[in-house]
């Protein structure tokens, strides 16, 4: 299998196929994340405030790739060999090639589940977050909301934006418009969404995105007085996902 | 203070006499580890067909929706700690090829309790977060700093750094928070950089390849040692001296190498070296995301100790850099008792999924393991204290 190069003749050495993997996976890797950038899908991945470091990151794999250009041809092979190792480095480049870029969605919740957890009170950092404007708020916001302000807010025009998902507890006029709340990156999100009762709700499309009007319901239900909030819509039509498909608090 | 569990290894303390056996020893596992990564690759092979949809059965079509969640979520993970890997492995080049032994000598204590200290509060100067901290400590112990120092650095250099430091004032909006994850990751990257540095050697600590020039028995070792008083062309030197623990790396032309150049050859090494663990590590923890539905485990959030033992899972699964888990451990305020936060802002940024397994590349696994768990230990013991005396 090896051959070994003769000592003579150094420019004759044969071409070192571990150096061009390498070579391949830095600069492919860099080039991936250049392109998600590019079209707009860097942020289904992570917070668009860390956009800026992952392309200097990838500028910096491009570098290091064209560096290592030059190993391709004057490193022996017996040096290095391609490995299992190598195919382990390549995986975020096979990931991002071959499956489609989407963000969260409906999918990850059935694995996730939905925090629909409304509590009393909130921390003073919420609600300095929260827009004066009610009719700015989206869905984070109102979750938010509700959580502080609870029954103040039964009656308010609402009007929010998120993707279909439907859970075995909601009847047939109703289903859950989501969005996913991001911190830093996917691997934190959390989905936030309010049940919205709609006839024939339940026929949505999982995942669609909608765009939802109506009056908020917010009504205290048993002993320990537990809020209970709901979308009653006065129209639900459906929306291209947004380009930015996630909320960041 | 005694650490038994190190002792049972007398053929590390004489590393001339471990190498010749590793060729015969190595036979039976290479066939079981070269079993365990066909089925591993496999099985990560059907999950990159399922995610792909390239000629999924429509029987097997809803488990694409899911598989590609699982893509998103370990992209995710793998482009969040990208940029502060290259970060880590750009510095650790820059120590490696222009700051000399003498130089980082001079700078560390002799004594231990110090020596950690000091290794504890390095971070200030070097802003990594786990991914960074751990190839700048394996470079430091390269190149002879104390163990404490190097255990203590890599444990809290994560949280005691300027970003960190401001991004919890940012999340949290109080000093006092800020004072408290700060006091207690230095509590705990000292304790545990005394118990495991004071204790054992660095022969018996450090992994094939991370020990320092004076107790390797790598055949460079008196070539090294020859050259490195000669300060007038140190640089030079090192850019050989250094090259032990990387067997495969090129110095043909270091000579005629621009600083720029070498820097960066450097650093690719190393990040082959750090990458695959993080790749793994973010593969596993999305994994566990995409299989094990978390909701279950938040309903916990109230118990004095459940809620700080699932906080601490919570961080070893999430696998979030520590520049961004404060914003993370923020949206559990109101769920969680404040010791469980407390102890996932502590706990995390020492040990998650992909900072352990990276680990391995500077310390010995059983070594690494103990890390963990006193760790673990220290920080849970901090989250009980926080939840009945002081909240």
């Amino acid at each position: 299998m090896t051959t070994i190069p003769t000592p003579a003749m150094p420019a004759a050495r044969p071409i070192n196929y571990a150096v061009v993997a390498e070579v391949l996976i830095l600069g492919g890797t860099a080039t991936l994340l250049l392109m998600k950038w590019v079209r707009g899908n860097l942020d289904y991945y992570i917070h668009p405030r860390y956009t800026i470091l992952v392309v200097a990151g990838a500028i910096c794999l491009l570098m290091m790739a064209g560096v290592r250009l030059r190993g391709v041809f004057i490193e022996p092979r017996s040096r290095t060999r391609l490995t299992w190792m190598h195919l382990l480095l390549a995986m975020p480049l096979l990931f991002g090639v071959l499956v489609p870029s989407r963000p969260l969605g409906a999918d990850t919740l059935a694995g996730r589940g939905l925090d629909l957890t409304v509590r009393a009170g909130g921390s003073p950092q919420q609600a300095s977050s929260l827009p004066a404007n009610v009719n700015e708020w989206n869905l984070f916001h109102w979750n938010t909301g509700i959580s502080m302000m609870g029954t103040a807010l039964d009656g308010e025009a609402i009007d929010v934006e998120g993707f279909v998902y439907h859970d075995a507890t909601l009847g047939a006029d109703e289903f859950y418009v989501a969005r996913f709340v991001i911190t830093c990156c996917a691997a934190d999100g959390v989905a936030t969404g309010l049940p919205v009762r709609w006839a024939n709700g339940s026929s949505l499309p999982l995942d669609a995105w909608v765009r939802v009007q109506g009056t908020l319901v917010v009504e205290t239900v048993g002993d320990e007085g537990m809020l209970f909030a709901v979308i009653d819509a006065a129209q639900v039509e459906p929306i291209e996902q947004p380009r930015l498909p996630y909320l960041f608090p | 203070m005694e650490t038994p569990t190190i002792r049972p290894t007398p053929p590390e303390l004489n590393p001339s006499s471990a190498v010749p056996t590793v060729p015969h020893a190595a036979r039976l596992p290479a066939l079981g580890q070269r079993l365990t990564g066909a089925i591993l690759f496999g099985l990560i092979g059907v999950v990159l067909w399922l995610a792909s949809d390239i000629g999924v059965p429509p029987v097997l079509a809803p488990w694409t929706g899911r598989m590609q969640s699982f893509a998103t979520v370990f992209l995710g993970i793998f482009v969040e700690a990208l940029p502060f890997l290259l970060a880590g492995v750009l510095i650790s080049a820059v120590i490696a090829l222009f700051i000399t032994e003498e130089q980082i000598n001079r700078f560390t204590p002799r004594n231990p309790v110090l020596a950690a200290v000091s290794g504890a509060l390095l971070g200030l100067a070097f802003p990594v977060c786990e991914c960074g901290s751990i190839p700048a400590a394996r470079r430091l112990l390269t190149k002879g700093v104390a163990l404490p120092t190097g255990i203590a650095f890599v444990l809290a250099a994560p949280v005691i750094n300027p970003i960190v430091i401001v991004s919890t004032y940012v999340a949290f909006g109080s000093w006092e928070m800020v004072a408290w994850r700060v006091g207690l990751t230095l509590l705990i990257a000292v304790l545990v950089g005394l118990v495991v540095g004071v204790a054992v050697s660095p022969a018996q600590v450090l992994a094939h390849g991370v020990l320092a020039p004076a107790v390797c028995t790598h055949p460079d070792h008196d070539h090294h040692h020859a050259h490195g008083h000669h300060h007038h062309n140190h640089d030079h030197d090192h850019a050989h001296s250094h090259s032990h623990p990387h067997h495969d790396h090129s110095h043909a032309a270091a000579s005629g190498e621009s600083n720029l150049r070498r820097v960066l050859n450097h650093a690719n090494v190393e990040f082959f070296e750090m990458a695959r663990f993080l790749i793994a590590g973010a593969m596993l923890a999305a994994a566990l995301q995409t299989l094990f539905p978390q909701q279950a485990l938040l309903a916990l959030g109230g118990g004095m100790v459940i809620s700080i033992l699932v906080m601490m899972a919570l961080a070893v699964v999430l696998s979030v850099c520590s520049t961004v888990d404060s914003f993370i451990a923020l949206s559990f305020v109101n769920t969680f008792t404040p010791g469980a936060i407390m102890a996932f802002l502590v706990f995390g940024p020492m040990i998650d999924i992909k900072s352990t397994l990276m680990l391995t590349t500077t310390f010995k696994r059983h070594i690494v393991a103990i890390l963990a768990l006193l760790t673990f230990l220290l920080a849970l013991l901090s989250g009980i204290i926080i939840n009945f005396y002081f909240s």
